[in-house]
């Protein structure tokens, strides 16, 4: 039903045709904006995609062969700490391209030469230097690296330009099947088609996640995950459990674990929406359900805890004891400072965090933020003047749970890695919240559309404010990432 | 008809918002000496103290000089002071040039971009830069540096410290310039972005896809403004 749904809302909605094609156009030319390896961690993410293609490779080299090379011996005895951080062709290309040159130094550009060719572009494209062997940034998690892997691996007769800049475009496929899921979620939550092309456009033009949607890094994919989980948790709660949607949400909750560490929400908040599918099925009173709940909660804590005390996720709880609290209240303070470092890199900061946009910007994405949260308030707190157009309250309970959720599992993850080290190293750019944009986009939009009380007068503030993310998109691409990194 | 008015006045004011940006775009479009490295050991900070120049010359390796980027630092430029930049003669005495950058048009923390009109036959010439920091009532005590590098050949000198010059050093700003019309500059634009790229995103290629981006950006303005 859901998957006839895709093509028929392809079908249906040519202004959805059109925002998935300018969407492909947009994107495909940031990805050419941003130089190579100047998104964040991209060497490493494509050093690890690299080491993914070389162990495909050898799959089927040892099916033909049966041999097993040094390297994979180097793999099952664990021995990587002496690898080097870049294979041999990332760390040549890493210098002849000038990559440190222009990472973190926002005054500094590549050497630029007259023509279309870079001045060590050639040396670049006819070498032969080793393809992998590098670190990984993480281990054991292929959610993302198996596909652009492959791409690697089926274009490694190319230089090293043409599979790089391949892998970026994958992204860009990822980021159309966001948008996509981001309309249907729109749909299914009860907005018509109109406000759930405006909102999908507002989602698609938001220059952090353009950006995400453009470069070789895992966090795409974990955007994706979680619009995958949105979808069928909105399904759901609409329409009950099914086959269908119970598979898209344990597939959407395996692809985020098996991508990064935040998808750790997603089980999480998969079991509270079982707690209250289970209330609502079996008519439990909520004096039951809440005690169950809570039983059943400790009980799972406990004995992940105590059962299986090397699990990541065993690890992920805490002790509790006071000089946890202590740091916790020193990490807060801590952090405190940072917050509109977190909102700025939201909104606008590429590359390595070097290319700002106006911090005005960002307070007037405040002031938006903040019309819509009191819309919220008002919708709770007036029931009966919650106009008819606007979606029910469940959904909306959602969309605020996964929100928080993935807030909390940030901060938590910082803490947690604070306290271990007394200082803050993992941060929270804004780009680790882009995963729940739908929601948080949604609620906006909701509380917008509560104080606009009218139909018409909602559909054109929200044309307002798409009108304005495109703006948004178009300054940054022109006044701040261009200039930044070529001029 | 109420609504189709609003909807119109929403495509005027896209199409005003949207031409300030290109015009802010294609004004911007002037190319610094990238090959100037300012990176590495040696590096120090000059003050620029109140009303007092810093004199430093350099020979421009390009026509059209148009630009000069600065890099000032621990400094933002608070309402009615300014940073002004005088281009002179070989000699320092004639100005041929001059721009300010003030509250409005400050751009840290990236380079400060001093523009000024272009001057056509600047290849190989040599100028003489003056850039004075000048206060505004109270603020006579704020301080704005200048990074200074080691580099053989160059010198200047902070007449608000002494007269001395410092030899083999320069301060970090670069000398940018721009090409003959809108067309050539973007066509420049073009070639830096097409550098260390795939065939699919060089050249022809690249202008196609700049240009699509924007014409269906526009459609879907129209679209979504119709909804």
């Amino acid at each position: 039903m859901a998957f006839r749904q895709i093509f028929l809302s392809l079908k249906k909605s040519k202004l959805l045709l059109l925002l998935l094609a300018v969407f492909f156009v947009k994107q495909l030319f940031m990805v050419a904006i941003f130089p190579m390896f100047q998104g964040p961690d991209e060497p490493v993410h494509y050093a690890t995609i690299q080491n993914s293609a070389n162990r495909l490779l050898d799959i089927s080299q040892k099916k033909a062969s049966n041999v097993i090379s040094t390297e994979d011996m180097a793999d099952k005895n664990n021995d990587k700490k002496n690898y080097p951080k870049y294979s041999e062709e990332i760390s040549n290309v890493y210098n002849l391209v000038g990559v440190s040159r222009v990472s973190f130094h926002s005054r500094s550009t590549q050497i630029f030469s007259s023509g279309m060719n870079g001045k060590n572009e050639d040396e670049v494209k006819n070498n032969n230097w080793k393809k992998g062997g590098g670190k990984d940034i993480v281990a054991d998690l292929p959610g993302y690296y198996f596909f652009p892997s492959c791409i690697e691996k089926i274009l490694s007769k190319c230089n090293i330009f043409i599979r790089f800049f391949g892998t970026r475009i994958f992204s860009i496929f990822l980021g159309i099947l966001i948008i996509l899921f981001s309309y249907l979620s729109a749909k299914k939550i009860g907005f018509d088609d109109n406000i759930s092309i405006l909102l999908t456009a507002l989602i698609g033009f938001q220059p952090i996640f353009s950006q995400s949607a453009a470069i070789t890094n895992y966090d795409i994919m974990l955007v994706f995950a979680f619009s995958l989980f949105i979808f069928g948790s909105i399904w759901i709660l609409k329409n009950g459990l099914n086959w269908k949607n119970i598979s898209l949400l344990i597939f959407s909750i395996f692809l985020g674990i098996f991508t990064k560490a935040p998808a750790i929400v997603l089980p999480i908040v998969f079991y509270f929406l079982m707690a209250y599918f289970i209330k609502n099925h079996y008519k439990i009173n909520t004096k039951k359900i809440v005690i169950g709940f809570i039983v059943t909660t400790l009980f799972l804590i406990l004995s992940v805890k105590f059962l299986f005390p090397n699990n990541y996720f065993a690890s992920t709880i805490p002790d509790i004891n006071s000089s946890r609290l202590v740091s916790i209240n020193k990490y807060i303070s801590t952090t405190m400072d940072r917050w509109d470092w977190s909102e700025l890199s939201y909104w606008g900061n590429f590359g390595w965090l070097d290319t700002a946009i106006s911090s005005w910007i960002v307070n007037l994405a405040h002031w938006i933020e903040i019309a819509g949260i009191l819309g919220i308030i008002a919708y709770f707190f007036f029931p009966k003047k919650v106009p008819e157009f606007l979606p029910k309250k469940k959904y909306i309970w959602f969309l605020i749970g996964i929100f928080l959720g993935l807030q909390f599992a940030i901060r938590f993850a910082d803490w947690n890695h604070f306290n271990n080290t007394g200082k803050i190293e993992i941060g929270t750019p804004g780009r680790y919240f882009i995963p729940v944009i739908f929601a948080q986009f949604s609620l906006i939009v909701i509380g917008i559309g509560m104080l606009a009380r009218k139909y018409s007068v909602w559909k054109n503030i929200l044309k307002i404010l798409a009108l304005g993310m495109i703006m948004l998109w178009i300054y940054s691409v022109l006044i701040i990432i261009i200039p930044r990194y070529y001029l | 008809m109420k609504y189709l008015k609003l909807n119109y006045i929403l495509i005027f004011l896209f199409l005003i918002f949207i031409g300030i940006i290109f015009c802010k775009f294609f004004n911007t479009l002037t190319f610094s000496d990238s090959s100037l490295n300012f990176e590495g050991d040696g590096g120090k900070q000059e003050k620029l103290y109140p009303n007092a120049q810093i004199i430093q010359k350099i020979t421009a390796t390009e026509n059209n000089l148009n630009q000069i980027d600065i890099s000032i630092n621990k400094f933002s430029a608070d309402f009615g002071e300014k940073i002004v930049l005088e281009i002179a003669d070989e000699n320092c005495g004639e100005t041929i040039a001059q721009s300010k950058i003030d509250a409005f048009t400050w751009n840290s923390p990236g380079y400060e971009k001093l523009r000024f009109k272009t001057i056509p036959d600047s290849k190989d010439k040599t100028y003489c830069l003056k850039i004075t920091y000048i206060p505004f009532g109270k603020e006579q005590d704020k301080k704005a540096y200048i990074s200074s590098y080691p580099n053989e050949g160059s010198s200047y000198i902070n007449t608000g410290k002494s007269i001395e010059e410092q030899k083999n050093r320069t301060l970090k700003l670069k000398p940018a310039y721009e090409n003959g019309s809108n067309w050539q500059n973007f066509s420049e634009l073009s070639d830096r972005m097409s550098q260390y790229k795939p065939d699919y995103l060089k050249g022809i290629y690249l202008k196609t896809l700049f240009i699509l981006s924007f014409i269906f950006i526009m459609l879907l303005v129209v679209a979504v403004i119709f909804v």
